[in-house]
């Protein structure tokens, strides 16, 4: 009788520590060999891709680059270098630069263009006009593709463009040419700016 | 023949409490031999006859007591006298007449319990909270809440769940504790530093969440809450049920859940999108006592998924100006329970053994303890590359063991626990890089005696020895780093608690604490998203030491008794956020830096309670609570430090009538003061104006087939008052919470009453 008892006691007792331990989740990565962040999504490049429209051979690139990410190496930024009274078309590539092959994240900016706008800028004061020329499926404006016009130049160094793109999921308007303040910056990056 | 001779003895017994020598009546005595029980009538007396010569072993259990068994010889020809404990508090044991809850004895403590925790429950443990003096919450708008305890909160404030430490991802300010609160039958708040028991590092205080006892007496018992809120029409239920087992006497299980699910937060002009929730918890446990010894085993899981306002993910600084600068947030919605980028999903698993073994009044325990913790935050935006799975950008696994033994113990007027703890840490990242992949071990050995002087007067005094080891993982550059750190320090505290007068009662507190620096603060690096800021961790900080003392003046005059607490910490090594320059320019923009340092510094305040029962079916109550906490470093005020508030309540008992029992109505009035000392230039939006809310509730039970059901309605910012409070995240963002309607209903369902 009390062996009987007993045993039910210890299996009682038993089947729920082993329920317990089952049910215990575990953690299975490797403590001493952490992922490095450079495996994961990173933006690392913005990219400009100046050129006259009189000119489409004469190409210029200039970059924000920060290869290792937030932190860390401070970013290498590229000046823009414009003539006076010249018009430039720009196309603009976001770029992972860590992948190999180098990843293109413009090109998913691109299929998402309805939640997306770049906008463009002068910090200081200068003659620039920025037009869109690519635009999402309601015709309002995305901001990969732009035309640029230069009519006086300019001896300060000061200036800057600066180029910020917007992720407006579901609040991106409908109608007119987009609201800057609306949304998540994912991209905001400062170009020095010379017209000579 | 011989054989029914034998077989013919009479046994008479009379089962008592040891505290009151009062007969038990309806308890269950079990005669193992014989696979039998009956129970005692009303004058605690019960017979069994027919039994054989022998030795017999005898178990007696009763709703709240201990078990108890004996062993007997028959013939017996005089009555046997069984005497069982009865509990006098959930939670406490007693032995030989002296109660252990394994607290402090001289301390500032309050305890939510009853009542009070059901007029609470449906919300989060750090809201909960919130009615206590002393104690605030820092709030990550509507959902998320830290327990701050004399302005202390994070890892220097410590949450013991059912006995141990609650090890979960408390380095972040956005990071709830991953608690159920249904699972505590109390909740006890210790204020003030509580190093020795608990860990050095419970400087502003402790959180204990304690279960109700389980009960090995006979049969079935259960509970169920519900709760619905009006706001985010939120929905709660969670039950309990226990069984005391008939057949193996000392053995019961209890089985427990809770399941929470909530919407959008409205306030008083918008709703906030994206704030909803769902949570979904379960607990097992199972106790087998002896007279002597005892085991349990208890198993735990939190599971949550919080929505984040989508208004309060920010990219950048521009972003953070644009939504300060507006009303109202530019993201508004209607009503959904719909959660969406930015979340987290939280798991947390607790699995805990416990053996103790009394000798006298003495008793031993031994604990082990498993904890795993999953973190998961995803930012409003998933991975650009489609083909990258959607998953959280940042991912947390923390594994923790604890093993601890301690003595509790009584020689003569002196009485105390010595203990040794063991904790064992892991913890490993996926994702974007915040804190490192760490293991770490540390090891502590305390001791705390009382001393009863006289019959007014107590002493108490501790000592305690930690040492700690972190070992972390993480790449800079590219290249692997793996620093290592030790830390150790002693620890002590004395006390003294005197008995002023019949009416008043003093004690006083001085001790030390220190606190390892977290790896967050040693080795974090990277922008913190809510907060726009980038944080980098010190490699070189050292231990964050303080030195605290405080007076509890506790009074009982008539109708009339509170306390007025006065607490001081000075600290030397105060690890906190300092701004850094230049900021720190990503492709994202430039963001403010902050860089983890050590300054001196001092925290001060007071809180004060007053309950006076001005007629027999009125009470009034006050309560006052005011901290301050001064950089001395720097000569400059610490951020996030609570205001000072004032909770005023006015509650009406009318007579129970029928089924109708006490029945009450109250009225509460919550003043909030805007926060004056806060530092220069270190925050983005100066703080809120002060605040005003009213809170009326009604309430009584019922009794419905002879169960007391307690219902209570309450309206939350009865007056839908706008306001932002200086400890949410949120006020930079949005209002907080409009009026809240709340219905709550406990169910007891007891079928061990006869």
């Amino acid at each position: 009788m009390n062996n009987f008892k007993n045993s039910i006691l210890k299996s009682a007792i038993l089947a729920f520590i082993i329920t317990a331990l089952a049910a215990c989740k575990k953690d299975g990565d490797n403590i001493a060999n952490p992922v490095n962040p450079n495996e994961t999504e990173l933006v690392t490049t913005v990219k400009l891709i100046i050129a006259p429209t009189t000119n489409p051979s004469a190409v210029m690139n200039v970059s924000f680059r920060d290869m290792d990410g937030d932190g860390g190496n401070a970013p290498i930024i590229d000046t823009i270098r414009l003539a006076p009274n010249t018009e430039y078309f720009v196309n603009v590539l976001v770029l992972d630069e860590t992948k190999n092959p180098v990843d293109t994240t413009s090109k998913e900016i691109e299929t998402e263009k309805n939640a997306h706008q770049f906008f463009y800028s002068k910090i200081g004061t200068y003659n620039l006009t920025t037009t869109y020329l690519d635009f999402d499926d309601h015709n309002v404006p995305v901001g990969l593709n732009v035309k640029l016009n230069t009519t006086t130049g300019f001896t300060e160094k000061t200036n800057k463009l600066k180029v910020v793109l917007k992720h407006q999921p579901g609040l991106k308007p409908s109608t007119g040419s987009g609201d800057e303040s609306l949304g998540e910056t994912d991209l905001e990056v400062y170009f020095p700016i010379l017209i000579q | 023949m011989l054989q029914s001779i034998d077989c013919k003895n009479k046994l008479k017994g009379i089962v008592l409490y040891t505290n009151s020598k009062e007969p038990v009546d309806g308890a269950m005595v079990f005669v193992e031999e014989i696979n039998k029980y009956v129970l005692t009538n009303t004058q605690g007396e019960f017979y069994f006859d027919s039994l054989c010569t022998g030795k017999y072993k005898l178990h007696v259990d009763m709703f709240l007591c201990a078990h108890k068994d004996t062993i007997m010889y028959l013939p017996f020809t005089s009555d046997l006298i069984i005497e069982i404990v009865k509990r006098v508090h959930d939670g406490e044991i007693l032995i030989e007449g002296y109660s252990i809850n394994n607290q402090p004895e001289i301390s500032s403590k309050e305890t939510l319990e009853k009542e009070e925790l059901a007029r609470l429950r449906g919300t989060s443990l750090g809201e909960s909270l919130k009615t206590i003096p002393g104690v605030s919450a820092l709030q990550t708008g509507p959902t998320i809440f830290k327990p701050v305890i004399q302005g202390m909160y994070g890892t220097r404030v410590l949450i013991m769940n059912n006995g141990i430490r609650q090890e979960g991802q408390q380095w972040g300010n956005e990071h709830a504790p991953e608690v159920d609160p249904f699972i505590a039958s109390k909740i006890t708040v210790i204020k003030g530093a509580q190093s020795i028991r608990y860990g050095s590092d419970a400087i502003g205080g402790v959180v204990l969440l304690e279960p109700e006892a389980l009960n090995t007496f006979r049969g079935t018992k259960a509970q169920i809450n519900l709760g619905g809120f009006s706001n985010n029409r939120a929905g709660v239920a969670s039950a309990i049920i226990e069984h005391g087992f008939l057949k193996i006497p000392g053995l019961a299980i209890r089985l427990q859940g809770t399941m929470r699910k909530g919407g959008n937060t409205k306030t008083p002009d918008y709703w906030l999108k994206n704030t909803g929730f769902k949570e979904a918890n379960f607990s097992l446990a199972a106790a087998y006592q002896r007279n002597r010894w005892g085991m349990e085993t208890f198993y735990s899981q939190f599971n949550t998924e919080l929505g984040i306002f989508a208004g309060s993910h920010i990219g950048n600084v521009t972003d953070l100006i644009n939504a300060i600068n507006s009303n109202q947030p530019a993201v508004t919605s209607g009503f959904s329970y719909s959660i969406e980028r930015p979340k987290q999903i939280v798991n947390h698993e607790l699995w805990k053994n416990k053996i103790y073994y009394t000798l006298g009044q003495n008793r031993l325990v031994i604990e082990y303890a498993r904890q795993y913790n999953k973190r998961q935050e995803y930012d409003s935006h998933k991975a650009y590359n489609p083909n990258l799975p959607d998953m959280a950008q940042l991912q947390f696994e923390l594994t923790t063991h604890n093993i601890q033994s301690y003595l509790e113990h009584k020689i003569g007027r002196l009485r105390g626990v010595a203990g040794v703890m063991y904790i064992n840490q892991s913890n490993t990242y996926e994702g974007r890089y915040f804190i490192p992949n760490f293991k770490s071990n540390a090891i502590g050995v305390y001791i705390t005696e009382t001393y009863k002087v006289s019959s007014k007067t107590k002493l108490e005094a501790g000592l305690r020895y930690d040492y700690k080891t972190v070992q972390s993982y993480y790449y800079e550059n590219n290249v692997l780093q793996s620093p290592y750190r030790t830390f150790q320090s002693p620890t002590v505290s004395l006390g003294i608690a005197n008995d002023l007068s019949k009416h008043l009662n003093l004690q006083v507190r001085l001790g030390t604490a220190f606190r390892p620096p977290n790896v967050n603060e040693l080795y974090s690096n990277g922008v913190h998203h809510g907060a726009a800021a980038y944080e980098i961790g010190n490699p070189n900080l050292k231990s964050e030491h303080s030195t605290n003392l405080s007076f509890t003046l506790n009074y009982f005059f008539k109708k009339c008794f509170g306390y007025i607490h006065a607490y001081g910490y000075y600290f030397s090594n105060y690890i906190y956020l300092k701004p850094a320059f230049p900021a720190t320019l990503t492709i994202r923009g430039a963001f403010p830096t902050f860089e983890y340092t050590q300054v001196k510094a001092t925290y001060g305040g007071f809180d004060i309670a007053l309950n006076d029962s001005l007629t027999k079916h009125l009470i009034y109550s006050t309560r006052v609570s005011l901290v301050s906490a001064y950089d001395r470093s720097q000569n400059d005020w610490l951020i996030y430090i609570p205001p000072t508030k004032w909770q005023n309540g006015i509650k009406y008992l009318f007579r129970s009538k029928g089924k109708i029992i006490k029945p009450f109505v109250s009225l509460d009035a919550v003043c909030v003061a805007h926060k004056s000392n806060t530092p220069e230039g270190g925050d983005y939006k100066v703080p809120p104006p002060a605040y005003f809310l009213l809170q009326v509730e009604i309430g009584t039970y019922i009794t419905v087939a002879k169960q007391d059901m307690l219902i209570t309605l309450t309206g939350q910012n009865l007056l839908n008052t706008r306001y932002r409070d200086y400890l949410d995240r949120f006020r930079y963002y949005a209002d907080a919470a409009g009026r809240n309607i709340i219905i709550r209903l406990q169910i007891p369902l007891d079928f061990i009453k006869h």
